[in-house]
């Protein structure tokens, strides 16, 4: 990159950007003649209209032509559109060019106020290095904005690149070095027709001076990465920051967790923490806490699943104490101590039928 | 007389527009960019930088380009 070009390096840039402003004007012709071939279309299919219209009226089509009429709404909102268009694309096309002198006064006035202005003669590439831009307390360093002298007839929005030279990008995106600029390119904004107006004019330092003032200022609303997350999220569990595309949100404690404080509910496949999490005592999965539920039995917290196949422990617990029961019961029956007096007559609940079958294996001596 | 007039707020269309003799930058800064800051617009006058006070001539090219612009 050559700084400090002499007025001779001046003149010639100013020659090849004279040059690209002149293929601009011929391709603004040929958009033009574009403009009036649609406008004049839409006029044809109106005429083609009325024609049929004559006809359907002639023969008495009455139903023919009330279809017609309907026909004609598309054409007539359509031209005064199109009419407006050619006048604007008329008004681009007449527009006189800057002169070669002009573009060399460009030239000069930025490399004098915003210099010291960098021409590489392999690209044909124009430049300007900004101070080192810091906001809200951001430092992102110095911007080399790059305009590409030979792109300019191509079209405006990527004539030029803001190139990062002391990048400090954003922690989900290395792509994004300021808010408003994303691989080189920048968002322009409010900028933006005023940016192409002036490569449009060869307004050189106009340019300059409009995009440098982009990147000096902050939009909250649209950035492609805001601020309040260029340096990432810290997971809320061990502290660790990641991008924003990394991070994993628990629904049911409702912060930021990295993929390692991270899981999911095996049941309903929702992101949770680790804390979220339960084991279900049965099938011993990690089951979030929505999916588990008490037991109705013994309260026992186990996951619904289980729950609703009954596989809780109470249940098995119980049978087995049903069938010690009655196996005692038996060999009490059998010894003919069986002191069927303690046992109260009635329902009796697990609990009790527990007692019952306790009391009824206790030796005489002890009750 | 006929100023050329460059306004880089919003569509940066260059025109040439009417001004009163004796007319400040001040004062058409005033008329033509309303609500402005003026400190947040640079203003050039033949490329050069001016006073508030100077007064325009007939054909002087005025820039006024916002230093605030809000990118997207």
């Amino acid at each position: 990159m050559k700084t400090n070009p002499s007025d001779a390096d001046l003149i010639r840039i100013a020659g090849s950007i004279h040059e690209q402003l002149h293929t601009m004007k011929h391709s603004r012709f040929d958009h033009l003649e574009r403009r009036i071939d649609q406008f004049l279309q839409t006029a044809e299919d109106v005429r083609t209209i009325r024609r049929r219209l004559c006809l359907a009226r002639e023969r008495g089509w009455d139903r023919a032509a009330s279809r017609l009429l309907g026909q004609l709404e598309r054409p007539l909102r359509n031209i005064p559109y199109e009419a407006e268009q050619v006048g604007r694309s008329a008004d681009e096309a007449q527009a006189e060019g800057p002169s070669l002198r002009d573009v060399y006064f460009e030239l000069k006035q930025t490399h004098e106020e915003l210099g010291p202005l960098g021409f590489e003669p392999k690209n044909q590439e124009l430049s300007v290095v900004t101070e080192p831009i810091t906001l809200e307390g951001f430092h992102l360093g110095p911007f080399e904005v790059r305009l590409e002298v030979q792109s300019l007839g191509d079209g405006h929005s990527t004539a030029y690149r803001i190139v990062a030279l002391d990048p400090h990008p954003a922690a989900s995106n290395d792509a994004v070095t300021h808010p408003h600029v994303s691989d080189e390119r920048l968002c322009a904004g409010d900028a933006a027709a005023a940016i192409e107006a002036a490569l449009g004019a060869g307004r050189v330092f106009d340019f300059f001076t409009l995009v440098i003032s982009v990147l000096r200022t902050y939009n909250p609303n649209s950035p492609f990465v805001s601020l309040d997350d260029w340096y990432g999220t810290g997971c809320y569990e061990c502290g660790y920051m990641m991008a924003q595309d990394d991070v994993r949100w628990c629904e049911l404690c409702e912060h930021d967790f990295c993929s390692e404080c991270a899981s999911y509910c095996t049941r309903c496949d929702e992101t949770t923490c680790v804390r979220c999490l339960q084991s279900c005592p049965v099938c011993g999965e990690s089951v979030c806490t929505s999916c588990m539920a008490d037991c109705p039995d013994c309260g026992r917290p186990l996951c619904k699943n289980c729950l609703d196949d009954e596989q809780c422990p109470c249940h098995e617990e119980e049978e087995e104490d049903d069938e010690q029961t009655t196996s005692q019961d038996a060999n009490a029956g059998e010894d003919g101590r069986h002191r069927t007096g303690d046992v109260q007559p009635g329902p009796a609940s697990r609990d009790q039928s527990v007692d019952i079958a306790i009391s009824a294996t206790r030796p005489p001596s002890a009750t | 007389m006929k100023v050329l007039f460059i306004n880089n707020d919003g569509g940066g269309f260059a025109d040439y527009v009417e001004a009163a003799e004796g007319t400040t930058v001040e004062q058409f800064f005033a008329k033509h960019m309303p609500g402005r800051d003026p400190e947040d617009v640079l203003i050039r006058v033949n490329r050069q930088p001016v006073s508030c006070d100077y007064v325009l001539h007939d054909g002087d090219r005025v820039t006024m380009t916002p230093t605030k612009i809000e990118g997207a």
